[in-house]
């Protein structure tokens, strides 16, 4: 059973049940006594705060009291305000209203004026719409051709444009594969140059050895009795043939 | 102000305050502190107000006095040079581990009280350490029975959580 229960239960009953040794003390209970006995001789001075506080903690129910009917009146006369206030007039409304009275302000004279206009003379009015109708085109063909020549000669800057950027292009290949050329062209006549140089040297070397292996030769061969310096140059520099 | 005969008062619960102090604290210079100071402040709350129930009223400041101690000591660890307090020793212990480890369990609770706010670590104690009900301890807090309610189980899943952080347990073993 004790083994079931959780550890917190088992810390609070170990701590329910601690030994408590027997107390309190006659000494502690005496300086108790004389503390109390010294802090009640002492004058009781409340202060500020503390009656602030005691009068804030007795008038806070009636305080609360009157908050509360002060926010319900509040309430309630914004609400009988807020439904007895007239109504603001709905524009759909207003335009409904007047819609039919502007329009039969407006197609009475308009009706008059076209009615003057049919009556009157029909060669006049046939002559006023053929100029009309020519100043009309005419306005139109100028502003056609003016347009398109704005945009011909903007089309025709765009060409040029192109036309120099793709020939700035081709430089710029043109340039830059040269320049690519000339490098390698340095660079092969350096690894050329170092080949000759290499060559030269393995020959001359190799030339000097086969020198020096006649050389050689031509003394082991020699018959006893020559003389052995016949074949020894005073100027020959072969070490070898020295020796 | 209250006519109090403080000798009296002192004589019928100094037991009260002796055992709640001593079961928080857990050592004798600390509970004769705290025995002192929670007099010191039932004299000074019966100066401000009536008092009707004595018992509940010292343990609850020998309650919140023993936590601020215990407060006091988590923050500022001091080196135990007291002597032994001899008097804690049991004269004849029929199991020694047992008693080892329910030793360790308060000293774990103990600590695990002082990591806890103010109030609940009180409302903890009084409930589970002096048996106060609910009613009584909202009483003397000056809060509801339902907020009581709610701070101890607050405070009861603060000291599983702090249990199961505590070196040397696991937590299915809280949890069992």
């Amino acid at each position: 059973m004790t083994q079931e229960k959780n550890l917190l239960a088992k810390a609070t009953e170990a701590l329910a049940n601690t030994e408590v040794p027997p107390g309190p003390p006659q000494e502690v209970v005496n300086a108790t006594l004389a503390k109390l006995a010294a802090a009640i001789g002492e004058p009781v001075e409340p202060t500020v705060r503390s009656l602030k506080t005691a009068r804030r903690i007795r008038i806070t129910p009636d305080l609360i009291k009157f908050a509360a009917a002060a926010v319900f009146l509040i309430a309630a006369g914004y609400l009988v305000g807020r439904l007895s206030a007239p109504k603001p007039m709905d524009a759909a409304e207003l335009y409904a209203t007047l819609k039919p009275a502007i329009q039969q302000d407006l197609l009475e004279p308009m009706g008059r004026q076209w009615q003057l206009i049919l009556a009157g003379n029909n060669a006049e009015l046939k002559d006023q719409m053929q100029q009309d109708f020519r100043q009309e085109m005419n306005e139109f063909a100028v502003r056609t051709l003016t347009a398109s020549g704005a945009l011909t000669n903007q089309y025709l800057k765009d060409l040029v444009q192109s036309i120099n950027a793709s020939q700035m292009q081709n430089r710029r290949w043109l340039a830059a594969a040269l320049q690519q050329i000339e490098m390698d062209r340095m660079r092969d006549k350096a690894q050329l140059a170092n080949g000759i140089e290499t060559l030269a040297v393995a020959t001359g070397d190799e030339l000097q050895r086969t020198k020096n292996d006649i050389a050689q030769f031509l003394v082991y061969n020699q018959p006893t009795g020559l003389n052995p310096n016949v074949y020894e140059s005073p100027n020959n520099t072969n070490e070898r043939s020295r020796q | 102000m209250q006519t109090v005969d403080w000798q009296v008062i002192v004589k019928q619960h100094g037991l009260i305050v002796w055992q709640t102090a001593y079961r928080l604290l857990g050592n004798y210079t600390d509970t004769a502190d705290c025995f002192q100071e929670t007099f010191i402040c039932a004299l000074a709350v019966s100066r401000r107000q009536q008092v009707r129930n004595f018992p509940a009223l010292l343990s609850r400041l020998a309650t919140a006095r023993a936590i601020d101690q215990l407060r006091q000591r988590t923050r500022r660890p001091r080196a135990n040079t007291e002597p032994a307090d001899l008097s804690a020793v049991p004269g004849c212990n029929p199991d020694p581990p047992k008693e080892l480890e329910t030793g360790e369990l308060a000293a774990k609770l103990r600590k695990a009280i002082a990591q806890l706010p103010p109030q609940q670590a009180e409302i903890f104690c009084l409930r589970y350490l002096n048996g106060m009900s609910y009613r009584l301890i909202a009483k003397q807090l000056g809060i509801r029975t339902s907020a009581a309610g709610v701070s101890l189980h607050r405070a009861r899943a603060k000291l599983r959580v702090l249990f199961a952080k505590a070196p040397g347990y696991e937590e299915s073993e809280v949890r069992s």
